[in-house]
């Protein structure tokens, strides 16, 4: 590949010798002045320092480059006062050189804030002066209400605004109402239409939360809601507000006040009312916990009354009965056995020892021993009796003592009852088991009712579905 | 429409009746409550839940606008926002 044009080439004049510091830059400020006798440049004023002696001096940049510029007191005299760093200013003037430091520079001969830059300054200050006031206070900032039932929307009735709002509050919660109050968004008179539109909303009553705003726009649209009368009206709102000026990255004077702030008029729709499927799964499934909670209610109470059920006396109340004669009957057969036993033995050993005596004693002594020996066999039976009646008593004491705890009264006492239908003689424990017409008997803890059935009913949700 | 104010008071709100329910609901699941009082809560909480359906199901859309005599009087009148040319969308009147 050749070189067609080589830089190198093109003839630069040699300098006929070195020259001083001085005599280049003058040279160079002469360049400048020549070439730049009138600029006229947009920039945002930084640095900005206006010296003791009255001078001016700031740095003009964009997000590329900077310059310094100038203002010498007697321009600086006439210079805007809202003119600070970060506002947008049209400045012109002639370019220059500050031989000391070898700096290029602007010296400004006028300067003019842009729309924006004005704008911008007033937006500052009211919003510092808002502030310290405590109109941005978050400890002020209500919270939304979770269900609305009337939505305030103060806003255009013709742009595109009101329309998303309304659809978008309908699309997730169909009931809500809501009540539009009109005002010019944009131009002279939108601010007052603006804090008025508030004000009657927060008089009217019965609303929940109001939303403010309008749809996206230039800066100089928007700026109604910047304003100090629309401000003061949020501040004073008795209905929380929600501002919903629409523009995604820069804040408005309302965005600050507001209780909540949405980038969109249609943010700010789904911001105050909660979307009714949600809603309707949360309710499903508070339904569900409601149904699992009457089923673990009714199952504990229908364990504890298995139990009751599971008792002999419900199950065969003849038998317990006659299980507690067989027990007496047997009780009795066993210390009547006992006794005769223990007298039969006893007996025997007397008549073994008469018999032996016999052989030593005089007939008639024998009668008389006899005669004693008959008694003494006599009190050792009854005091063996006497004493295997008390303990068979005791034991018997025990077992009614026990029998008792079971007994199915102690629950009904607790207000529970028994409840058996005729037809089937069964405890009753599904509303289905019996019929409109069926005879019924409930046992109380006192007493028994008769009744009979007019109607069922079966679990109402159950039945829903 | 344009004579009643929105939002009656009196009757408990979505919010209060969901708040209930939440607490029927915690009851129950506790265990900690006797036959007739479950039954009680249990038939409450079920119409509670009946109403707050009624409410989701609700859509009378009732859009008012907002108007102001020159005396400061306010009230309001039904309000149905314009379709622009060619809007898709459906108003449902």
């Amino acid at each position: 590949m050749s070189t067609l044009f080589d830089p190198a080439s093109i003839p630069v004049p040699e300098p006929e010798g070195p020259e001083t510091v001085g005599e280049l830059t003058l040279r160079i400020q002469g360049v400048l002045e020549d070439e730049f006798p009138n600029v006229w440049v947009v920039g945002e004023i930084s640095n900005f320092n206006r010296h003791t002696s009255g001078h001016v001096f700031f740095t003009l940049k964009d997000e590329r480059a900077a310059i310094r510029c100038v203002l010498w007191k007697s321009a600086a005299a006439r210079l805007p006062r809202d003119v600070a760093d970060g506002v947008e200013v049209e400045v012109r003037g002639h370019l220059s050189l500050f031989a000391r430091q070898g700096n290029y520079q602007i010296y400004v001969s006028s300067i003019r804030l842009r729309g924006a830059g004005a704008l911008e300054v007033a937006f500052r200050k009211l919003k510092e002066r808002l502030e310290r006031e405590g109109l941005f206070d978050p400890a002020r900032k209500r919270p939304l209400p979770r269900f609305p039932r009337c939505v305030g929307v103060v806003t255009s009735p013709a742009g595109a605004a009101v329309r998303d709002v309304i659809r978008i509050l309908r699309e997730r919660w169909p009931a809500i109402q809501v009540v539009l109050a009109p005002a010019r968004v944009q131009g002279e008179g939108a601010a007052a239409d603006i804090a008025r539109g508030i004000e009657a909303l927060s008089r009217l009553g019965g609303i929940d939360v109001m939303i403010v705003g309008r749809g996206g726009g230039s800066l100089e649209d928007l700026w109604p809601f910047n304003e100090e009368v629309v401000a003061r009206a949020i501040y004073a709102s008795a209905v929380p507000v929600v501002s919903a000026v629409g523009h995604e990255t820069d804040f408005s004077i309302s965005d600050f006040v507001a209780d909540a702030r949405a980038a969109t008029p249609s943010a700010a729709a789904a911001m105050v009312v909660p979307e009714r499927r949600e809603v309707e799964a949360a309710l499903g499934n508070l339904q569900a916990r409601l149904a699992r909670g009457m089923k673990h209610v009714a199952d504990l109470l229908r364990d504890e009354l298995a139990l009751v059920e599971a008792n002999r006396f419900f199950r065969y109340p003849q038998q317990v009965v006659l299980d507690r004669v067989q027990a007496l009957e047997d009780l009795q057969r066993r210390l009547a056995g006992a006794v005769r036993d223990g007298w039969s033995a006893r007996r025997l050993r007397l008549e073994r020892g008469a018999g032996a005596l016999a052989k030593f004693a005089p007939h008639a002594r024998w009668q008389k021993c006899a005669g004693a020996l008959r008694m003494a066999a006599f009190r050792l039976h009854a005091a063996g009796r006497a004493l295997l009646v008390h303990r068979y008593a005791a034991r018997l004491d025990g077992l009614g003592g026990r029998l008792e705890a079971l007994s199915p009264d102690r629950v009904l006492a607790r207000g529970y009852s028994r409840t058996v239908l005729e037809r089937t003689g069964r405890t009753l424990v599904r509303a289905a088991d019996a019929a409109a017409g069926d005879l019924l008997r409930t046992h109380l803890a006192q007493g028994t009712l008769r009744s009979r059935v007019t109607e069922g009913e079966g679990d109402p949700l159950e039945r829903r579905t | 429409m344009a004579k009643k104010s929105p939002g009656e008071q009196g009757e408990p709100s979505f919010e209060q009746r969901l708040a209930r329910l939440e607490q029927i609901v915690a009851k129950l699941e506790s265990g900690d409550v006797g036959l007739d009082e479950s039954l009680r809560l249990y038939t409450e909480g079920a119409g509670l839940i009946k109403d707050c359906r009624k409410v989701l199901a609700e859509a009378e859309k009732r859009i008012a606008r907002l108007t102001e005599d020159a005396a400061g009087k306010l009230s309001t009148e039904p309000f149905e926002p314009k379709e622009e040319a060619g809007g898709a969308e459906e108003a449902g009147a």
